[in-house]
């Protein structure tokens, strides 16, 4: 129930920029009660629109979509309309009514009630008396019961007497359809029959009646409403693209930062390392930098690519794996220069943006909706589909929407890469570094001990494809640029493997001379 | 003899990322030596069954193709009473480049997609090929039987 209570202490949690542009839940739920006064003002209680306007909201959400959208091009004032079948009694004097938006131009939508009367039947009905559903303060007077405005027993003459005070809104209608056009408010804008040729319901010709009377009724405080609501929703999606080019930047400042750190101690690319280079430059930057990322990736913060729960994690799951992250980066006792520590404290920065940015767009989402259940329920006014609401701040597309999604891609994308990373250069048969590298004719890379070992059993075919190409192979096939390059970004690895493959051939050379290890003892 | 790399890293995504419907866990005291359970596939006539499966790297691993042999007892057409399974991938077109994950998962499309023409079990193909509906029944009817 303290929704709003706990939304302003989540806002609170986030950066200002967010806070300015979220929704104003406050605000609107007192705009809602005004809207609810207003609508009370015309005995129009929650009861009374409901029946009123009782109709399906899947085919009310449809209608909604299609004017404002065309009303931001080309016909602007078209209103939408929707049938509306009366299940009260009221439809006998209230042969329809119709909840219903138009934009104009500036792109703000104007609600209005559309409400066709047949004052004939209005005085059938409430002179012999069966309504019930109507609030009129000024005969509470007279009258016991407050909900019940019109009353069987009060005579018609009592009735116009008392147009003035009168704030039903039927009582106000009978009055303006029985007498000219008064000043009764909210304004009334007198469309006649004329109104009513295109979309007579059925209802109507069953009765033929020629004096149907079309009301409509602007509603200014939910046009108020409506205005905070997009444009709180227009404000948070600017935001969200001032954060989005702020990140980028942020983050390609970033990945140049660290590709300066971590650019291997004995790079190729400067064939003529300074003696002074040599000393001060070990791989130390690199390994850490290659720590620190696998462990990120290994976590997957953000969005999970195992086969159990693929996809988008929840904010809290995010946030307890980025304090985890941050903590196993801490217990390592890594040991980062200062210029490594900015940048990593930079790094995580953006990671808490991310998160940051998912809770504000859960939020507001979450605000948005309860906001709008809430004028529902207040009102009986059925609410405005979200398209209605994007038609309106086009600004509201996909694309924010999937901005935290975006924002992990391009981390992946652009910086994550700077350091390269072992399973892209790794020897599908062995599963370490492909060192030495060798190309076969097909394209396919293994390193050079697995695919002796192919040749030496005779296996003709790449394992990767099939292809005939194993046995052509020779020292050609070495590919120089690659290996140098292995070198470079995997110094360890490299001589991990180098290490590993020379004791297995030592041992295979033993076996071949009937000399086996296992065996010697004997 | 310690473990090679490749078995090391393979086991470890199979334990902590397994493929729908595939278990492989390695025994304590022999890391070649792996128990594995395979969910019979939905709209199969194994479906429902829970298959167990020994599967063995041997030391060539991964020149040469690991063992794999279903416990369950099975009604198919390309595994026989003894278990073995006829799975071209497991011989002849074995590659390096394949894991024991891919494995298992070709085991499981095996159950999907059984081929009777190229049979391990002959009397269990015959009845495929003559009434494949009465032999599915009897596949079910194992299934019920033995693996669940």
């Amino acid at each position: 129930m303290h929704y709003g209570k706990s939304y302003s202490a989540l806002l609170a949690s986030l950066p200002p920029e967010f806070q300015d542009s979220a929704i104003e839940y406050r605000q609107l739920k007192k705009t809602i009660k005004k809207l609810v006064d207003e609508l009370g003002s015309l005995g129009l209680n929650p009861d009374v629109l409901n029946s009123l306007l009782h109709t399906e909201v899947e085919t009310h959400a449809r209608s909604l979509q299609e004017p404002a959208a065309s009303g931001s091009t080309s016909d602007p004032t078209s209103p939408s309309n929707t049938s509306t079948q009366l299940s009260s009694e009221l439809s006998q004097v209230v042969s329809k009514a119709v909840y219903e938006f138009s934009s104009d131009e500036s792109n703000t939508l104007s609600p209005r009630l559309r409400i066709w009367i047949s004052p004939s039947r209005f005085e059938e009905v409430y002179t012999s008396g069966s309504s019930e559903a109507f609030v009129s303060e000024s005969q509470s007077s007279d009258n016991p019961s407050d909900d019940i405005g019109l009353n069987e027993e009060v005579p018609q003459g009592a009735l116009t007497k008392r147009r003035n005070s009168s704030t039903s809104l039927l009582w106000a209608l009978q009055q303006h359809a029985v007498e000219e056009p008064s000043g009764i408010e909210p304004v009334f804008e007198e469309q006649g029959e004329a109104g009513l040729d295109l979309s007579e319901p059925e209802q109507l010709s069953s009765v033929p009646e020629s004096d149907s009377r079309e009301i409509v009724i602007s509603l200014k405080a939910d046009a108020n409403f409506f205005a905070l609501l997009t444009n709180a929703l227009v404000a948070s999606s600017n935001a969200l693209r001032t954060t989005e080019s702020q990140f980028m930047d942020s983050l390609k400042d970033l990945s140049v930062t660290i590709s300066q750190h971590a650019k291997p101690p004995s790079s190729h690319h400067h064939p003529i390392p300074s003696p002074k280079n040599i000393f001060r430059k070990a791989d130390g930057d690199l390994y850490t930098w290659r720590e620190i990322f696998t462990m990120y990736m290994e976590l997957e913060i953000f969005e999970s690519s195992a086969e159990r729960d693929r996809g988008d994690r929840s904010t809290e799951e995010s946030e307890k794996r980025l304090g985890k992250f941050a903590q196993q980066i801490g217990a390592r006792g890594m040991k980062l220069s200062k210029d490594n520590r900015t940048a990593f404290e930079r790094f995580l920065e953006l990671n808490v943006l991310i998160l940051n940015l998912r809770k504000f767009q859960i939020a507001n989402n979450e605000a948005a909706r309860k906001i709008l259940k809430k004028h529902t329920k207040r009102t009986g006014l059925p609410s405005p589909s979200s398209a209605a609401l994007v038609a309106v701040a086009p600004v509201l597309n996909v694309h924010f929407t999937s901005l935290p999604h975006t924002l992990v891609q391009a981390m992946a994308e652009i910086l994550l890469p700077i350091i390269p990373h072992l399973d892209d250069y790794e020897c599908l048969i062995c599963a370490s570094v492909a060192f030495k590298p060798v190309r076969l004719a097909c394209g396919h890379l293994f390193c050079v001990r697995c695919l002796v070992k192919l040749q030496k059993r005779g296996k003709a075919n790449c394992p990767v494809c099939r292809a005939e190409t194993v046995l052509q192979a020779d020292r050609t096939n070495v590919d120089d640029m690659l290996l140098r390059y292995m070198v470079d970004w995997f110094p360890r690895e490299v001589k991990e493997k180098k290490n590993v493959d020379g004791k297995e051939v030592e041992k295979e050379q033993m076996e071949e001379l009937g000399m086996s290890n296992d065996c010697t003892i004997m | 003899m310690s473990l090679p790399k490749r078995i090391i890293k393979e086991t470890e995504r199979l334990v902590n990322d397994p493929a729908p419907g595939i278990s492989a866990v390695p025994h304590d005291d022999n890391l070649r030596y792996f128990d594995v359970a395979i969910t019979g596939p939905e709209g199969s006539p194994f479906e429902g069954g829970i298959f167990k499966l020994e599967l063995f790297l041997p030391e060539e691993y991964p020149m040469s193709p690991p063992k794999v042999r279903f416990l369950t007892k099975i009604y198919h057409p390309n595994i026989d009473k003894l278990g073995r399974i006829c799975l071209d991938i497991l011989k002849e077109k074995w590659s390096p480049a394949l894991q024991i994950r891919t494995v298992l998962l070709s085991v499981q499309a095996l159950l999907s997609s059984p081929n009777p023409d190229d049979p391990l079990a002959t009397d269990v193909a015959k009845h495929y090929k003559e009434d494949e509906k009465g032999a599915q029944n009897v596949s079910r009817e194992w299934t019920r039987q033995y693996a669940s």
